[in-house]
């Protein structure tokens, strides 16, 4: 191009993002100019190009599997989050293999329940064996980002585990 | 004063969920086509659309209609697609042969004027896929989706005069590389 006209100022012509002022000077210019207008019919040339580019079309089920994709994020986000929906998995286990720091596993003395029982887990790692009928309930008394809760591959006859609820504070002393 | 689709969009905030719908249908084949066209993989850009619109969904409650809602969108889309244009980059899954999906280039020559609109567009999508990446998303918002300098920079998180520039850098490109193809 042998003009110095500045190119982005044509492009912006181009575009119509120029002030009505500077575009009215532009278009003088190109009248003069012949650098000038092969570059404004290169571009146009361009922008039919761009104008054969084919939209592209999402599938027939593309909407139906977002709804589907919301409604599991939904339904994921009303269960327990992470290690609290590992605990309320209703498997068989015979033993809890729980690396922790700051567990308490309470066994409420319900009549369906072993006797009262609350351990504190003083160490990184401890595991705590159960009935197979009984019913555990773990309180998590230390932040979740402390510990977390392994299976055993070997369980299969603890009933169900349950999480009473979060405890934010300092554990019971 | 919010566009429609902006009104739309706060309707479905305060509980209309058909506004969603027709927003949904309004922006998915344009935020696939623009998807398509910055990571170069039809499948992973419907997941990455998908992504897009799960994020306006999800975070309905904090939408403010600052800007048009289109900028709102593609800011998001760009976003998702840095992301995953920087993921395969590390993982090295970005290779000519992904370029080649996108319609390999007859070597016979003949002038752009007399090409027919297929061998164009095949030329033209792939010398949009060798574009440094913001020179890709603004030139394709600008010529495809038709989003003026401000929404552009809006959507790209940049200046007007940024958006300027890499549009003259792209259409520059784009030109050299179709002239050669000639």
């Amino acid at each position: 191009m042998d003009c110095k006209r500045d190119r982005e100022e044509l492009s912006a012509y181009i575009d119509g993002e120029l002030a009505p002022a500077p575009r009215a000077e532009l278009e003088s210019h190109i009248q003069a100019c012949a650098s000038c207008r092969a570059e404004v019919a290169a571009q146009d040339r361009l922008a039919e190009a761009f104008a054969s580019l084919r939209e592209v079309t999402p599938p027939g089920d593309f909407e139906a599997r977002f709804w589907a994709r919301i409604a599991r994020e939904k339904e994921a986000a009303a269960e327990p989050a992470g290690w609290r929906r590992w605990l309320t998995w209703p498997r068989a286990l015979t033993a809890a293999a729980v690396t922790a720091l700051g567990l308490i596993l309470l066994v409420p003395a319900a009549s369906q329940h072993a006797p009262g029982l609350r351990i504190r887990l003083p160490h990184p790692t401890v595991t705590a064996d159960a009935d197979p009928n009984v019913k555990v309930d773990v309180k998590i008394v230390s932040n979740p980002k402390d510990y977390e809760l392994l299976q055993d591959p070997d369980m299969d006859a603890i009933s169900e585990v349950d999480v009473l609820e979060d405890w934010d504070d300092a554990p019971p002393s | 004063m919010p566009d429609d689709d902006a009104r739309l969009m706060l309707a479905f905030q305060a509980g209309d969920r058909r506004a969603f719908e027709t927003l949904f249908a309004r922006f998915t084949p344009r935020v696939l086509t623009f998807l398509t066209r910055m990571v170069r993989d039809r499948a992973r850009a419907e997941e990455l659309t998908q992504d897009v619109f799960v994020r306006i969904h999800n975070a309905a409650d904090r939408y403010e209609a600052k800007a048009k809602f289109s900028t709102y969108v593609f800011g998001i889309a760009h976003n998702l697609a840095l992301n995953e244009l920087a993921r395969a980059h590390r993982k090295h899954e970005q290779s000519r042969s992904d370029l080649s999906e996108l319609g390999a280039v007859d070597p016979s020559p003949s002038p752009l004027e007399k090409l027919d609109a297929e061998r164009t567009r095949e030329r033209l999508e792939k010398a949009l896929g060798e574009l440094p990446e913001r020179q890709r998303a603004a030139v394709l918002l600008r010529s495809e989706e038709g989003l003026d300098y401000e929404e552009i920079a809006g959507s790209l998180d940049t200046t007007v005069a940024s958006v300027k520039s890499l549009l003259h850098r792209a259409r520059e490109s784009l030109l050299a590389a179709l002239a050669e193809d000639e």
